[in-house]
């Protein structure tokens, strides 16, 4: 299941804030990065907020994923898949890596909210206000989606580095 | 006729070729189109453009956009200035700091004193003093010259040289006295041998490369690794 509207607009109002607030796209990620590592450093403290309100989780894991294949994962959005089976979905079709820094609150979300986990993942990566810093695949890396898709996240991406 | 969006965007295409070249094109836009217009395009820059823009300039060679520079660009410009000195560098003796210093002081003195105007200078000096290492600043710039404890102890009576340290105090004491006063009690607080000197130098540098080290944040985790889930 994907996002509720209200999740997916306040996401991108705590996103947005970040940039608006910013005299630069580059200072305001980087203010976002900041803020982003100390919620994933509370994680397990914030999964009751993260429980009213899967944006938390979105802005949590903000620049911490790297779609390897985004129209895999926009399928799974589309279908309206369940999230553990979309998660394991993701797993298996190796669509998806996180940042190593993230990786502990990857596990801690997986357990505990799996709901919220599949919601940070399409709140970041198939959400406008998100793709600014979802990172490039680098060109040796195995399994690139070349679909349209993911060529306008990378664009994205570019444009935010 | 070019719209002052083309313009600024022109002085960021210079922008990417260095100072000198923004500057040349500052210098266009001035005598194509008068300072009203300088200005307009000036205040639409961001902080690290101006910091840029004025990387190479001092009081005997101030940039053109210096005096249209906003008092929050000035002080987000002063936010990262850390940003362009060697974290790796040890302060073990005063030759290690002075570098930094001159550049401290090549970039606060045309800000605040390049154009003569006691009512900019008062308002670049608010902004300044109220950043937590503004006062700390004004006084780095001071520290371990020639005769600064007599120039702190007497204020207003020493000769000064102008576009200098010097000037920067004076100003300060005539147009934010209230800063001076905080700026002579850091002084006063120094230890007066050279470790407590090093001690205060080590300690701003430090201080200030943390405050730019947060415009960098999202470069660093752009860098960082990914793995499998």
């Amino acid at each position: 299941m994907i996002p509720s509207n209200a999740a997916i607009a306040e996401y991108e109002e705590q996103v947005t804030s970040f940039l608006r607030r910013a005299s630069s796209k580059a200072e305001g990620v980087a203010a976002l990065n900041q803020h982003s590592n100390a919620l994933l450093k509370d994680l397990r403290a914030l999964l009751p907020a993260i429980k009213e309100s899967p944006a938390y989780a979105g802005v949590a894991f903000y620049g911490r994923f790297q779609a390897v294949n985004l129209s895999l994962i926009k399928k799974l959005a589309a279908d309206n898949v369940a999230a553990v089976a979309a998660l394991e979905a993701i797993r298996t079709g190796k669509a998806l890596r996180v940042a190593a820094s993230a990786k502990v609150g990857w596990d801690l979300l997986f357990k505990e909210n799996p709901g919220a986990l599949w919601a940070a993942i399409y709140l970041n990566l198939c959400v406008k206000a998100a793709s600014v810093r979802v990172a490039a695949v680098r060109e040796d890396d195995d399994e690139v989606d070349e679909d349209q898709d993911n060529d306008d996240q990378l664009e994205d991406d570019d444009d935010a580095n | 006729m070019t719209m002052p969006t083309d313009k600024t965007l022109a002085v960021r295409a210079a922008l990417e070729n260095g100072g000198s070249a923004a500057e040349t094109q500052l210098a266009l836009l001035a005598g194509e189109a008068g300072d009203s217009q300088l200005q307009i395009v000036v205040e639409k820059l961001t902080a690290a453009e101006i910091n840029v823009l004025v990387a190479d300039a001092d009081m005997s060679k101030p940039s053109m956009a210096h005096a249209f520079i906003t008092p929050d660009q000035f002080l987000e410009a002063f936010d990262r200035l850390g940003a362009r000195w060697s974290q790796s560098d040890e302060i073990k003796s005063t030759a290690d700091y002075t570098e930094i210093q001159s550049d401290v002081e090549d970039f606060l003195c045309p800000m605040i004193l390049s154009t003569g105007e006691s009512v900019r200078a008062k308002k670049m000096l608010e902004k300044l003093l109220g950043h937590p290492l503004g006062a700390e600043a004004i006084l780095f710039t001071a520290i371990g010259r020639k005769d600064y404890l007599e120039f702190l102890a007497a204020p207003g009576t020493q000769a000064i040289t102008r576009g200098t340290w010097q000037e920067l105090l004076q100003v300060t004491l005539e147009v934010q006295p209230s800063g001076y006063a905080e700026i002579a009690g850091l002084a006063r607080a120094i230890h007066e041998d050279e470790d407590g000197l090093l001690s205060f130098a080590a300690g701003f540098i430090h201080a200030m490369h943390e405050e730019a080290r947060k415009y960098h944040a999202a470069v660093e985790t752009a860098e960082e690794d990914f793995v499998d889930i």
